[in-house]
C-alpha cells in the first residue's frame, strides 16, 4: 500500500465510520446539551450551566435513582451468575447434539421474544393477585399481601430472567474451553469433587465469570424496559428517569447531564471490572 | 518383591451405548511391577486404565489394590497417581503449587511439603530453584511431562497409571524420557501401569505387556516372550513386523514337519503340538529374520525370488520379494556392510526361512 495502511485495517473502515458517526456523535451531542440551559419553551437555550449536574447529583430522586440502579445491577448481575452458572456447567458437559440443541433453544427462546412481551408476562405473574400469588397461596407458602410488583425485587426477578441467556452462553463458552483431564488430575491426586472444582474448575472459568458480569451488569444498568414496565412509577432507575425528562417533561440538558452521569459511572466501573480481569487474568492466560 | 497380585482387575466389562469397549478383561500385577496395556486405538487399554483409576465405572467386575476392593471408591481415595497424554497440569498454578497439589489432602504438616516437593523435583531432574515459580504454558513438553510425574508420585501413590505420556513429545524427546521414567519407576519401586499403542516403548520399558485386542487381553508375557512367541496372529501382527504365510500340514516327522503352502511351495517347520496332518495353519516370520542370499545352498527353506522393491534405511534396507505367490518383507540389517550393494529391483534373489525362527500360529491372518 502505498499511502501505508495494511488492508486489513481498511476492513476496519465502515464500522469505525458507523461508530463515528451514529455513535461518538450523538455522544458529544448528549454532552453539549447536558451544558446548556434549560428553557421550557425552547427546550435548551444554548447557554453554558452547571446546574443540570448540581440538580442530578443533589436532588433526592435523582440520587435515590442513581441508587436504585446500582443495586438492582449488582442484584441482577449476582442472582444470574448464580442462576446460570450450574446450568452453563450442565451445557459445557453435554455430549448428545440432540440435547443441546433442545435445552439451548430452551434458554434461547425468551431473548428470542420482545423484551416489552417477556415483561408484560412478568406482570402478569408477579401481580398482586397474579400466577405466583395464586399457586404460593395454593400452597398455603403465604399468607397475606404479595407484593413484588413496583419493587426492586420485582425488577431484579424481571432483570435477571432477559439476561439469563447471555449469562449462560458465555459460561459456558469459557467452560467449554477447559480441559477436563485436569480436572481429573484433580480428583486422582486426591480432591473430592467439591474440591476439585473450588480449585481448578472455578478458577479456570474466571474469565467466563467475569466477562458474563460485565455484560450483566452494564445492560442491567443501561435496561430500560424491565425497570420501566415492573417498577412503574415506584421505582426509579437512571434509564426511566432519562426517559422521563426527555420524552414527557422535554428537559433534554437535565436528561442529558442524566445520561452523561449513567455513561461514567458504568463506563469506570467496567474499566475497572475489566482492569481487575486483566490482572488476575494471572499469567496462565497470557499464553 | 513378586509376591501375588497387588492390583487386579477381574472380569472388566464396559459398554458406551452400544460399544462393548471392554469384555472381560482380567490383568493382576505384582507390586513393583511395570505392566503395559499395548493395542490399537479403540481395544479398551485406556478405558481400563480409567477404570482402574475410578474416572470410569466398570458395567461388572472387580478391581482390588493391595487387596482392597475398589469399585465403589471414588477416585480420591484410591491413592493412585496418574500422568496423562495432554499432561493435564492445572494451567492457573505455577510449578510449585503442581507438583504439591496432591499433598493437601493427605495429612501432610505444612513444614513437610516443600521438602517433599524438593525430593521429588530432584528424581525428575527438575531444578526446583529454576523451575518452581514458571507456569505450565512456560515450559517445554518434556518439562511439562516431569513436572506432571512429579505432582504423580509425590503423594507416593499406590499404582502409578500413565496415560500415554510421551506420544505428545518428538522422537528424541521420547527416548530420553522412556529411559527416565524407566529409571525412576526402579528407583521408587512403584507398582505401574502404562498405557501405550507404541510397541517399541512397551517392548523397552515393561516387566510385561499385555496385548489388547478388541476388549480383551489377546496376551500378556515378558518382552521377549511376546516377541518371540506370540500366543496369536494378532499378537505376532502387531508386535514388530511379520510375514504370514497360509499353509496345511503335509508330513509330521519325529521333530519337523512339512507345511505346504497355497501356491505349492512346501516350508519345514519345527514341530508342535497341535500339528496333525492335513491342519491349515499359519506360519509367521520376522522381516529381520529372512535372511537374503545371492545363491543356494544345502540348507533347507531356501527359495527362489525376485526383488520387487528396495528401500534403503540407513541402518537397514526394506526389501520386498516375490517367492511364488508370497510376497516377503525382509528388513536387511548392514546390507552395504555385508555385500556392499543394494538390491536393484527385478533382481534374482534367494531367501531362507531358517526352520528355527518360524513361528507357528493357528487362527486365521487379518487379511
Amino acid at each position: 500500500m502505498r499511502i501505508g495502511i495494511p488492508n486489513w485495517m481498511l476492513l476496519a473502515l465502515p464500522g469505525v465510520v458507523v461508530i463515528l458517526l451514529f455513535f461518538l456523535w450523538p455522544l458529544v451531542l448528549i454532552f453539549a446539551y447536558s451544558l446548556y440551559t434549560y428553557d421550557p419553551l425552547l427546550i435548551f437555550t444554548p447557554t453554558f450551566t452547571w446546574e443540570n449536574y448540581v440538580k442530578a447529583l443533589t436532588d433526592d430522586m435523582y440520587v435515590t435513582a442513581i441508587l436504585n440502579s446500582f443495586q438492582i445491577a449488582l442484584a441482577t448481575t449476582i442472582a444470574t451468575l448464580v442462576l446460570a452458572y450450574p446450568m452453563a456447567y450442565y451445557l459445557a458437559r453435554i455430549k448428545s447434539k440432540t440435547e443441546d440443541t433442545v435445552v439451548s433453544f430452551i434458554i434461547f427462546a425468551p431473548i428470542m421474544v420482545s423484551v416489552v412481551v417477556v415483561s408484560f408476562a412478568w406482570v402478569i405473574l408477579l401481580s398482586p393477585y397474579g400466577s405466583i400469588y395464586r399457586i404460593l397461596t395454593a400452597f398455603n407458602l403465604i399468607h397475606g399481601p404479595f407484593r413484588l410488583m413496583f419493587t426492586k425485587e420485582g425488577v431484579i426477578i424481571g432483570l435477571t430472567y432477559t439476561q439469563l441467556a447471555y449469562m449462560i452462553m458465555t459460561l459456558r463458552s469459557s467452560l467449554e474451553r477447559i480441559d477436563w483431564s485436569v480436572v481429573n488430575a484433580a480428583r486422582i491426586h486426591g480432591a473430592n469433587s467439591f474440591q476439585a472444582f473450588r480449585q481448578v474448575t472455578l478458577p479456570l472459568s474466571l474469565p467466563g465469570i467475569f466477562a458474563g458480569s460485565v455484560m450483566t451488569f452494564s445492560l442491567s444498568l443501561s435496561s430500560f424496559v424491565t425497570p420501566f414496565l415492573l417498577g412503574g412509577r415506584m421505582i426509579k432507575v437512571m434509564s426511566v428517569i432519562i426517559y422521563d425528562n426527555v420524552v414527557s417533561v422535554y428537559n433534554w440538558p437535565l436528561g442529558s447531564a442524566t445520561a452523561v452521569i449513567l455513561f461514567i459511572i458504568s463506563t469506570i466501573l467496567v474499566g475497572l471490572f475489566t482492569y481487575f480481569l486483566q490482572k488476575t487474568r494471572l499469567e496462565w492466560l497470557r499464553t | 518383591m513378586l509376591t501375588g497380585p497387588y492390583l487386579e482387575l477381574v472380569d472388566i466389562h464396559k459398554s458406551f451405548g452400544d460399544a462393548h469397549v471392554l469384555k472381560g478383561v482380567n490383568l493382576s500385577i505384582s507390586k513393583g511391577e511395570f505392566v503395559t496395556l499395548l493395542g490399537p486405538s479403540g481395544c479398551g487399554k485406556t478405558t481400563t486404565l480409567n477404570i482402574t483409576a475410578g474416572l470410569l465405572t466398570a458395567d461388572s467386575g472387580e478391581i482390588r489394590i493391595g487387596g482392597k476392593e475398589m469399585a465403589n471408591t471414588p477416585p480420591h481415595k484410591r491413592g493412585l497417581g496418574m500422568v496423562f497424554q495432554n499432561y493435564a497440569l492445572f494451567p492457573h498454578m505455577p510449578v510449585f503449587d503442581n507438583i504439591a497439589f496432591g499433598l493437601k489432602f493427605l495429612r501432610t504438616s505444612k513444614d513437610e511439603i516443600p521438602s517433599k516437593v524438593r525430593r521429588v523435583m530432584d528424581l525428575v531432574n527438575l531444578p526446583i530453584d529454576t523451575y518452581r515459580a514458571r507456569y505450565p504454558h512456560q515450559l517445554s513438553g518434556g518439562e511439562q511431562q516431569r513436572v506432571s510425574l512429579a505432582r504423580a508420585l509425590v503423594i507416593e501413590p499406590s499404582v502409578l497409571l500413565l496415560d500415554e505420556p510421551l506420544s505428545n513429545l518428538d522422537a528424541k524427546m521420547r527416548d530420553s524420557m522412556r529411559a527416565e521414567i524407566r529409571r525412576i519407576q526402579k528407583e521408587v519401586r512403584i507398582t505401574t501401569v502404562y498405557v501405550t499403542h507404541d510397541q517399541e516403548e512397551a517392548l523397552a520399558m515393561s516387566d510385561r505387556v499385555a496385548i489388547f485386542q478388541s476388549g480383551t487381553i489377546a496376551q500378556i508375557a515378558s518382552p521377549l516372550e511376546i516377541y518371540k512367541r506370540p500366543g496369536s496372529v494378532f499378537v505376532a501382527d502387531f508386535v514388530g513386523h511379520s510375514n504370514f504365510i497360509r499353509g496345511r500340514v503335509q508330513e509330521v516327522s519325529n521333530a519337523t514337519c512339512t507345511v505346504v503352502t497355497d501356491g505349492g511351495l512346501a516350508i519345514v517347520v519345527p514341530k508342535t503340538d497341535f500339528m496333525t496332518k492335513n491342519k491349515s495353519l499359519v506360519l509367521a516370520v520376522r522381516a529381520e529374520k529372512i535372511a537374503l542370499l545371492d545363491k543356494r545352498d544345502s540348507r533347507e527353506n531356501i527359495f527362489e525370488g525376485t526383488v520387487e522393491s528396495s528401500l534403503y534405511m540407513g541402518s537397514t534396507s526394506r526389501v520386498t520379494v516375490a517367492v511364488g505367490d508370497l510376497r516377503l518383507f525382509i528388513h536387511v540389517a548392514g546390507e552395504e556392510v555385508r555385500t556392499g550393494k543394494i538390491h536393484e529391483t527385478g533382481e534374482t534373489v534367494y531367501v531362507e526361512l531358517n526352520p528355527r525362527d518360524i513361528m507357528v500360529l493357528q487362527g486365521e491372518t487379518e487379511s
